[in-house]
């Protein structure tokens, strides 16, 4: 658990919002969509660092930052202190075998034409995993793992429910035996019940493997059920980060204490301890100045609204991106 | 929600294959008899043309239907029908041979440009811009102009304008798969962009473009019969439809057969890829 | 549960036909609805909650067969003309769907889709309209009213759209408010703002809910009834403490158990194995048997129907959970 495998530093990305003929015409400035604003993490041997946040937040635009499918426009990630941006780098294919990920949408991640077997054995022959005479073994040994039956392999994807495309999406990324797994919103478009089976499957095959997982989610329960670690996410920036058990017992962030506060409980009795936010999330094309939450918060102050707060560490917390951190937990 | 549920179950429980449903509908079996009887007619026009198309009978020209002639007799005593049948070889040549040029480069360059974006897409798309802006036909006729008539020049031309339709289809496609997230799943497992392109791309944005492809030919065979009525395309004496067409035009009030009949032809041969097109696009999408 | 439901939907059946098989969407299902209660329909993709619910306003008659009956106000709307229901929907029975993005026309302003409901389904005049679309944008918090009105969808965020459909819905002072996902597709700060306002409204309006979610979180937090569906029937229902405290059919408990709450971290959870079934191949006996601990041999060949266990309180299963003292007090 002390071994750094990936080091993210200060990385930013702004997607250019195409210009209209007016926009060109009245010289205005082209804007852009920053969708991260200085993100650093640290993802360390064996755990699983849960982030979350609303749609838009960039917790999906990092997962993808880092399986390299987006470059920053700033900023850099090394693993095992390499940079992954590097020229010799990227084409070093042997990064995109070590760290894997998974998607969101088990409808469209998988070839729509191509059998589970011919998925599998693609990855492994591209990777030269085995001797292609023992591919056929692998592939079954695959199956196994994922708990699907053997005669998955000649079935296409449309034959399966979304559960079971996901569990062939983790046997797809596992099939290259990588050391860090990307879960971009796993099991969110699954029904519970198959949730917790596609959740309870990745918590025992990272100890297995000895994998390191970084889980991006937006239900707040499974983030805190599978998390050592969890990083809180608004606008493109990391407001707290730390213990997933000490951060989700008691959130010291304003964001993180209004987003732990509005996810319904299954207890009826418990109610109307929502601390509402006012307002939505403001669009990423103009980002607020100072601290991004400050349009949404109730304790902001003339500081909030300037200056950008830096994570610092909150004593007996974790680390915290806000002026008024201490203020803010000893009302609570 | 729940409907979803109800069309996933019902693919996959769907007892028939595919051609055996797509069989099924009226459209597209007229549509595959039809070209199957073209292709028969035109691999093997001997065995059913009843005289030689070239032999000449000064005695009996330009004699309306008859049971000895039924398409009649041309004005040099051929017999009508035989032309008809022989000119299939050379039509359904053209629907072939005028198309699939144009279908493997678009196809191909589509995709590339379609998966790569950045400059090179710039460019395509002032090519398109270009391309488009004029009448197909005039485009051609200019080629053929500059390279001299012909059938092998008819093709290059149709080749040089119309790989660009195929082109910006495919990109459109490949663009809309990209979307989905196996195009970023095989960028993150390492493969190649050519397998990603040509293996997992390809397959399963290529269906429209098929589907095009069939309508395409349609219009390949009346492209080749109007410069072939217009002189630049197939030369007489080679029995294609729009040479016959041309033929007949100088008769068309005392022997009207002549011209309508390899009209007909065209019309029929045109419905059938319409109607193999149409499905096709049933046949060829992905199931789920 | 008061004296007089405004709406009793009773042994509900919703029959789709696909290429020659029947499929049963719907079966049996009953519930009533007292005026100002929520009641929920909780399930899995498939488990004919939306069904349901579309069957009841009859917006399932074009794609499927429905039979049983639907009071609404002692007029049995099952069997009323398409002509009759028109003067229903909108004016006393509304509802909202899950994509705020889809269900709104992108081709008009805000405004004018408000005014079109009010002059379909009551009378007043222009400038009444005017005024009573700000009025209504105004009531479910959407600020500046009178600007955003001449705003056509797209200027607004998802959350502030699903305030639009809401306002659209609400429009003509409807008695019932038919939600289906209304907040699935937002965000959590969103979703609790939004279902804030549904509460907030069905009160001052004295208006009934039903409310269709996959979400045993939303079900607790806001409804007073639950109906429970697998695989087109109800397998639970009744006071919706009861149920999610102490739920007597096992795939409430399923449900209830898969999601992590006050369970150690990075344990396994509990999880229901399987999948649910495909319509097409129910199986003969209970539908959740086959994926049911407490199966026995009964559930493998009937089919367990909704019985009686606890005053207002049903569950259709040969082997119920027990009971415990809290449920029976």
């Amino acid at each position: 658990m002390t071994q750094t495998v990936m080091k993210i530093d200060d990385l930013h990305l702004s997607f250019p919002v195409s210009r209209s003929l007016l926009d060109v015409v009245q010289r205005k400035p082209g804007k852009s969509v920053n969708a991260l604003n200085g993100v650093s993490l640290e993802l360390k041997q064996g755990e699983t660092l849960g982030v979350v946040g609303e749609s838009g937040c960039g917790k999906s635009t990092l997962a993808r930052c880092i399986v390299r499918l987006y470059a920053p426009t700033s900023g850099q990630i090394h693993f095992e202190d390499e940079n992954i941006f590097g020229a010799a780098a990227r084409k070093d294919r042997s990064y995109n075998r070590r760290v894997q990920m998974m998607f969101q949408d088990p409808y469209s991640s998988l070839n729509p034409r191509m059998s589970t077997g011919d998925i599998l054995a693609e990855a492994l022959r591209v990777h030269q995993m085995r001797p292609e005479s023992e591919i056929a073994a692998r592939v079954a040994e695959l199956l196994e793992l994922v708990r699907l039956p053997q005669d998955a392999a000649d079935k296409l994807p449309h034959e399966f429910s979304g559960g079971q495309r996901q569990r062939i999406a983790i046997a797809r990324a596992l099939a290259v035996e990588p050391e860090v797994l990307i879960a971009d919103e796993l099991v969110s478009a699954l029904d519970v019940s198959v949730q917790a089976q596609v959740v309870n499957l990745l918590l025992e095959l990272q100890d297995r493997l000895n994998l390191t997982i970084l889980f991006v989610a937006h239900d707040l329960r499974l983030v805190r059920h599978v998390s050592n670690r969890v990083a809180v996410i608004y606008l493109g920036r990391i407001v707290e980060i730390g213990d997933s058990e000490t951060l989700f017992s008691a959130p010291s962030h304003p964001y993180s204490q209004a987003l732990l506060s509005a996810a319904p409980s299954l207890d009826p009795d418990d109610k109307g301890a929502a601390i509402q936010l006012e307002g939505e999330l403001p669009s990423p094309l103009n980002v607020p100045s100072g601290c991004p939450f400050h349009v949404r918060c109730r304790h902001v102050t003339a500081q909030c609204r300037t200056v950008v707060p830096v994570l610092r560490v909150l004593e007996g917390r974790g680390e915290v991106a806000c002026h008024l951190a201490e203020e803010v937990n000893q009302h609570a | 929600m729940s409907d979803a549920a109800v069309t996933s179950a019902k693919t996959s429980d769907a007892p028939q294959t595919r051609v055996q449903i797509a069989l099924r509908k009226p459209g597209f079996l007229i549509g595959a008899v039809i070209i199957g009887c073209s292709a028969l007619l035109a691999l093997f026009p001997g065995l059913f043309s009843p005289y030689d198309p070239n032999f000449i009978d000064y005695l009996a020209v330009r004699q309306p239907p008859s049971w000895a002639h039924p398409f009649g007799t041309d004005m040099l005593g051929r017999d009508a029908l035989s032309r008809v049948i022989h000119a299939y070889t050379v039509n359904m040549q053209m629907a072939i041979l005028a198309t699939v040029f144009a279908l493997t480069i678009g196809v191909t360059v589509g995709a590339l440009v379609g998966y790569y974006r950045g400059v090179a897409d710039m460019i395509f798309g002032r090519v398109v811009d270009a391309v488009i802006t004029f009448p197909f036909l005039v485009l051609v006729i200019a080629v053929v102009a500059v390279l001299g008539p012909g059938l092998i020049n008819m093709y290059i031309a149709i080749t040089l304008v119309g790989w660009v339709y195929y082109a910006r289809l495919m990109r459109a496609e490949v663009i809309a798969q990209m979307g989905n997230d196996y195009a970023s799943a095989g960028i993150v497992m390492g493969y190649s962009d050519r397998r990603i392109i040509f293996r997992h791309l390809l397959p399963n944005a290529i269906t429209p473009v098929i589907v095009y492809w069939m309508t395409d030919m349609a219009l390949a065979i009346l492209l080749g019969s109007s410069l072939g009525y217009l002189g630049l395309g197939a030369q007489p004496p080679q029995a294609e439809w729009g040479v016959l067409i041309a033929e007949g035009r100088n008769f068309i009030t005392t022997a009207w057969w002549l011209s309508l009949m390899p009209g007909i032809a065209i019309v029929i041969t045109g419905l059938g890829f319409s109607l193999i097109g149409d499905g096709l696009a049933d046949l060829l999408r992905p199931r789920g | 549960m008061t004296d007089h439901p405004i709406l009793e939907v009773e042994n509900l059946c919703t029959t789709f036909s696909r290429g020659g098989t029947a499929l049963p969407a719907v079966r049996d299902v009953s519930f009533a609805l007292g005026k100002g209660q929520v009641q929920g329909l909780v399930g899995e993709s498939g488990s004919g909650k939306s069904v349901t619910l579309r069957s009841i306003l009859g917006l399932a008659r074009h794609y499927g067969e429905v039979s049983g009956s639907v009071r609404w106000q002692g007029q049995e709307l099952t069997t009323m003309s398409e002509r009759q229901l028109r003067k229903i929907r909108g004016r006393e029975i509304a509802m909202i769907f899950q994509e705020p993005m889809t269900s709104l026309n992108p081709l008009l302003t805000v405004g004018t889709q408000i005014k079109e409901t009010l002059t379909a389904h009551t009378d007043l005049g222009r400038r009444a309209r005017r005024d009573r679309a700000i009025e209504m944008l105004d009531h479910v918090g959407i600020p500046a009213a009178a600007t955003r009105l001449e705003e056509y969808p797209h200027q607004f965020s998802g959350g502030m759209r699903q305030r639009v459909m809401i306002a659209i819905a609400l429009a003509a002072s409807p008695k019932l408010l038919l939600a289906d996902e209304p907040t699935t597709a937002l965000d959590v700060t969103i979703q609790a703002q939004i279902l804030d306002l549904i509460l907030k409204l069905a009160d001052e309006m004295s208006m009934g809910v039903v409310l269709v979610t996959h979400d045993l979180g939303v079900v607790a937090q806001t409804c007073d009834t639950v109906s429970v569906m697998y695989a087109g029937r109800v397998v639970e229902q009744g006071a919706v403490r009861q149920v999610l405290r102490t739920p007597r059919h096992p795939y409430t408990e399923g449900l209830m158990r898969s999601v992590p709450q006050d369970v150690p971290p990075r344990t396994q959870l509990y999880s229901v194995p399987g999948t649910p079934p495909s319509l097409f191949s129910l199986p003969e006996g209970c539908a959740f048997a086959p994926r049911c601990q407490a199966a026995g041999p009964a559930c493998q060949t009937a089919r367990p129907t909704l019985q009686d266990i606890a005053p207002g309180r049903q569950t259709a299963c040969f082997h119920p959970l027990p009971a415990t003292q809290e449920d029976a007090a």
